[in-house]
């Protein structure tokens, strides 16, 4: 099955942010769509440029929780930037024509929930959701893994 | 046995005991570098290490110039440009006024405690050590008492950046042991500083250039590590201020890989317990009960010197900021504690040859101020915050 095909079955639409967006905003964003842990920064047209979790706007919002934070730690506190400050520019991304099986091993290595799904000009259309497939692949108690190859 | 097993077999019995002795005071509620110092002195050579013939000697100085070199990577890369920037003036010029105050102070009160025909050098040196600050202390207060305001802000800002002017200071007063005349000094200060600045710089660009590159994230501990070693290893070749050098190391390299600087600071946050129990232990175990019973009053005058200091450079500072009247007045006495950078700088300073025999004394005494400073610290702390009006509700103490 490729990827395309994928989307259409199990359509999940990506938190998107733009990079000037303040911690706050990014938090907000993520909080609205409860159990989504991925914010994709785009630009304006659409593009990809980035990736934050959750769990790293969560750090600095709740820095002031940490008994024993680092210097690093401290100065992110007190001078925080925009949420660009903290994306990962190499977020890893399938594209519409590729084959899931060939995509997922990205999803699982990259520490991604979602996995970002973009167009030939790199422009963000879809997610594939790491639940989703788990639920859509795990092996059942009597049978082998369900095929998602091409010929499914 | 020879000496090489026997110096294995210290740094693990040290390392064991001070993390044994470091839980155990934790659990009571007291500073765990309590517990580090008190293992260390048990390995002392008027102890256990006279016994078992372990010594803390001149093995000890490659090991100690790497840990100070990862904290002082660590300190660099605390921070980026635009953080300083939105920083803001009262933070950096507060912290610029303390820092400087306390190693002024420092300075003149032991030249004129020592005399200045034979206590320069050693004055010097205590000075160099003066302008370093623990936050840990104070920040363990500020998490307790959920502390807010613009001192407890202005207290992390300055407590996140003043090890960096600390080590500059540090560098400068290394200089300034040469025998030159001033003005020839001054601009053989100044090249050896830029020089220092700009081997950090070029390692930094280096070292990025190669995480980018390094699509393993296993492989970037050994590319800081080997960046730190080989920047330490040509400062100190060239006659260069090689923390300094470490310092621009972490700076450049986090600056320059922008959003994805974590990359190289991360891996190495974790170690900065293990250094710290290692510079705790290895000071702990040069402890000598008739240097420092000797040296009481240097200890008493250090003490008192770098805290007057602290308190009027944060006034004046916080002043020429034009910070709020509670900023000014309370921001000094937060900044009291001082402890693993200071311990660490003072045990790099114990082979300098412009101090002969005078190693021992000053990690003596930055010990015993070490554990002055965490029974004064937060009280100190506790008590400027309070009379700033920024104490909240008490939660839970942590062990620190």
């Amino acid at each position: 099955m490729k990827v395309k095909e994928w989307l259409k079955r199990y359509e999940r639409v990506p938190v998107t942010a733009a990079a000037d967006w303040t911690l706050e905003q990014a938090a907000n964003a993520l909080l609205d769509r409860p159990g989504v842990r991925d914010l994709f920064l785009i630009d304006d047209q659409g593009r990809l440029i980035g990736h934050v979790s959750l769990r790293r706007i969560a750090q600095l919002l709740l820095a002031e929780h940490l008994p024993f934070p680092s210097r690093r730690q401290l100065m992110e506190r007190i001078a925080c930037g925009p949420v660009q400050e903290l994306m990962d520019p190499h977020v890893t991304a399938a594209s519409l024509e590729e084959e899931v099986d060939d995509v997922l091993h990205r999803l699982i290595e990259q520490g991604l929930e979602d996995l970002p799904v973009v167009d030939a000009s790199r422009r963000l259309v879809g997610v594939v959701n790491l639940s989703t497939v788990l639920r859509a692949l795990r092996p059942s108690a009597s049978g082998p893994l369900p095929d998602i190859g091409a010929n499914n | 046995m020879n000496a090489e097993p026997k110096v294995i077999l210290l740094i693990g019995l040290l390392m064991v005991a001070g993390l044994a002795a470091g839980t155990w005071v934790a659990r009571l509620g007291a500073p765990r570098v309590l517990g580090y110092v008190l293992a260390g002195m048990l390995f002392s050579t008027g102890l256990l290490g006279g016994t078992l013939g372990l010594r803390v000697e001149g093995w000890a100085e490659p090991l100690v110039e790497f840990s100070l070199g990862i904290i002082a990577y660590l300190i660099g890369g605390a921070m980026t440009a635009a953080q300083l920037r939105r920083s803001g003036r009262v933070i950096l010029i507060s912290a610029v006024g303390e820092s400087l105050g306390a190693v002024v102070a420092v300075f003149l009160t032991m030249l004129w405690i020592i005399g200045a025909e034979q206590g320069a050098a050693l004055a010097l040196a205590f000075a160099a050590l003066a302008a370093t600050t623990d936050p840990a202390g104070s920040v363990a207060v500020l998490h307790q008492y959920r502390s807010s305001g613009p001192l407890s802000k202005t207290l992390l800002g300055v407590a996140a950046i003043d090890d960096a002017l600390g080590i500059l200071l540090y560098s400068l007063v290394l200089i300034g042991f040469t025998d030159l005349p001033l003005l020839a000094g001054t601009g053989a200060a100044a090249v050896t500083i830029a020089g220092g600045v700009l081997l950090g710089i070029a390692s930094g660009r280096a070292l990025a250039w190669t995480v980018q590159r390094l699509h393993f994230r296993e492989f970037h501990l050994p590319a800081i590590l080997a960046a730190i070693l080989l920047t330490i290893g040509l400062a100190q070749q060239w006659e260069l201020p090689h923390l300094l050098a470490v310092m621009a190391l972490g700076f450049t390299s986090r600056h320059a890989l922008a959003s994805m600087g974590e990359r190289v600071i991360l891996p190495l946050e974790r170690l900065e317990e293990t250094v710290f129990l290692l510079f705790f232990t290895l000071a702990g175990a040069q402890f000598e009960i008739n240097v420092f019973s000797v040296h009481l009053g240097l200890v008493a005058a250090y003490f008192v010197a770098r805290a007057l200091g602290k308190i009027c450079g944060a006034y004046l500072g916080a002043s020429l900021a034009s910070a709020p009247l509670p900023v000014r007045r309370w921001l000094g006495p937060t900044l009291i504690p001082q402890a693993g950078v200071a311990v660490g700088l003072a045990m790099a300073l114990t082979h300098h040859p412009a101090l002969q025999d005078m190693g021992t004394v000053i990690v003596n005494v930055l010990l015993a101020n070490t554990f002055l400073c965490e029974a004064a610290g937060p009280l100190a702390a506790r008590f400027a915050l309070a009379r700033a009006g920024e104490i909240g509700a008490k939660r839970k103490r942590h062990g620190t």
